[in-house]
């Protein structure tokens, strides 16, 4: 009979050495637990990297919008001051530069101690102006079939017709033309469009725009009010925008153009316009009484200075100018 | 005696190990806080980043639109307040929202904008209107136009600042034919929050102060 017997092995038989054993099992352990350390480690490695450029980033972003809070002020402060200087009617183009003048100067220093709390150095400095007329008249004064409000002009800005609804004549799009009071913008090089503003069927004060005396098409409309403003150079009718009033091709013409109005018996209110002529310094206009001196636009030399930042640039002013 | 040795290593190993990962726990453990939206963090320079830019941008359009200014011209010369700033305030400014409607009926666009960007999304907002005491601006002085508290610690700040003509009309119903001149002359009733400090046709400067937090 065979020997089928096997002797039991012994723990030396399947572990090995009783010492090896324990040593690799705390070796295994030792490797997990620098593997969990080093998991962890990357962790808060990655995390810190992370965070340093997020506020590394956030400081230029600061610095760059503090920069532009600075080119609006300046921008705005000196808009302000061109319209104001010509709202006071100044005796004549030199003195509404000597204003404009004193008023950035003015301005400079009110910056200058303004932004010196910020721990920043801000400069502004007149460079120049151009001189143009300001005219603010009521509609009655105008002709009241034909005349020009502005003539040989090439840039046109603040042009605000303040319409008295009750005096709107009523009609519609299609009878516009021969009916409704409506301004015309005839470019020397060539074409013309007109703007209508008219009371419409449904009651509503109506501006429509046409090309070349062709048929208009409804731009936009608001309800009647004790007064509505119709803001032609920057788009707007009463407090909406109408886009599409003003002819993209005399926002920056080479050429001069006129600005006239047509059928003016058939509406009531005040009209205010600044242009700038296209030679010399005064605007052509058969409403010569209310032709007034002006400064058209200003440019600015804007200087602003942090510690981290060197913000320079030279900016023209002109405000309500249509926008490109 | 070789393997005793090897046992003595990595027993060193394991209590070097163990007192790093000890460590790291402690430090992960005192990081690992409550994280809200006003917890030092990266998401929270993030949403800092978000309001000041908001912040800037209302601002910029606000006074692009003229809101801005008609809003600071809402200013009551004869009680020296804004108009129906309500009679609790402890100054001349708006508190929190009144009712549904908040801002709105106080302050007119500017306000309806303010609750629609800010309030209505648990924004909180501070408006300050800072001028000059003399042309020789020696002094700020600051009106409280909007008063919603105590900023935080994590508030953000935008600024713009309007000029105001000699000739700009009041907002307030019933002052509506009131100028700044006129005030400053007395020939209208009343005073103007700021004095005149500009020069020529210019009434003053007023630097407004948007203090944006979240509540």
């Amino acid at each position: 009979m065979a020997d089928v017997s096997v002797d039991l092995p012994d723990r030396e038989g399947l572990f090995g050495d009783g010492a090896r054993g324990s040593d690799r099992g705390q070796l295994l352990l030792v490797a997990g637990l620098v593997m969990a350390v080093s998991l962890v480690v990357l962790v808060v490695l990655l995390n810190s990297t992370i965070y340093s450029e997020n506020v590394a980033t956030r400081g230029i972003e600061s610095a760059d919008g503090e920069a532009m809070e600075v080119r609006s002020t300046a921008v705005g402060g000196t808009g302000e001051l061109l319209d104001s200087t010509n709202r006071a009617g100044p005796s004549g183009h030199g003195d509404a530069e000597a204003t404009v003048r004193a008023g950035v100067a003015d301005l400079d220093e009110a910056l200058a101690r303004s932004y010196a709390e910020r721990g920043g150095v801000a400069r502004v400095e007149l460079v120049g102006t151009e001189n143009g007329s300001r005219i603010a008249a009521a509609l009655a004064a105008a002709d009241p079939n034909a005349s020009t409000l502005a003539g040989d002009v090439d840039r046109t800005r603040g042009f605000v017709f303040a319409a008295d609804p009750t005096g709107l004549t009523d009609t519609d799009a299609a009878n516009a033309d021969t009916d409704a009071f409506h301004v015309d913008l005839n470019a020397s090089a060539g074409g013309s469009r007109q703007v209508y503003v008219y009371n419409a069927p449904d009651g509503n004060v109506t501006v429509a725009v046409g090309e070349d005396g062709g048929e208009p098409t409804v731009r936009c409309s608001v309800p009647p009010d004790d007064r509505v403003v119709v803001d032609f150079t920057a788009e707007r009718l009463g407090d909406r925008p109408c886009p599409g009033i003003w002819s993209p091709s005399l926002v920056a013409p080479g050429d001069a153009y006129d600005v006239d109005l047509i059928n003016a018996s058939e509406a009531a209110g005040e009209v205010t316009v600044t242009a700038r002529p296209r030679s010399g310094e005064t605007v052509a206009t058969d409403l010569t009484a209310a032709r007034e001196p002006a400064t058209y636009e200003a440019t600015i030399n804007l200087w602003y200075r942090t510690a981290d930042l060197r913000f320079e640039t030279a900016v023209r002013v002109a405000p309500g100018e249509p926008d490109a | 005696m070789g393997s005793s040795n090897d046992r003595g290593q990595a027993h060193t190993l394991e209590a070097f190990a163990a007192a790093i990962l000890l460590v790291a726990g402690l430090t992960f453990a005192l990081q690992a806080t409550a994280v809200t939206p006003l917890s030092a963090s990266t998401s929270n320079q993030h949403i800092e980043n978000q309001e000041r830019a908001v912040a800037t941008d209302f601002l910029t359009t606000s006074a692009e639109n003229g809101d801005l200014t008609a809003a600071i011209l809402r200013w009551d010369p004869e009680n020296a307040t804004f108009v129906d700033s309500p009679p609790d305030v402890d100054g001349e400014g708006y508190t929190q929202a009144r009712g549904p409607n908040g801002f709105d009926a106080a302050l007119g666009p500017f306000g309806e904008s303010l609750n629609r960007t800010f309030v209505e999304r648990s924004i909180a907002v501070n408006v300050e209107l800072r001028h000059y005491n003399t042309s020789a601006r020696t002094e700020r002085n600051v009106t409280s136009l909007v008063d919603m508290g105590e900023p935080s610690n994590n508030a953000v700040t935008a600024t713009r600042t309007v000029a105001l003509p000699d000739d700009a009309n009041l907002t307030a119903p019933n002052y509506t034919d009131t100028t700044l001149r006129g005030l400053a002359d007395g020939t209208d009733p009343g005073a103007f929050y700021a004095t005149e400090t500009a020069s020529g046709p210019l009434f003053t400067h007023v630097e407004v102060r948007m203090i944006v937090w979240r509540m």
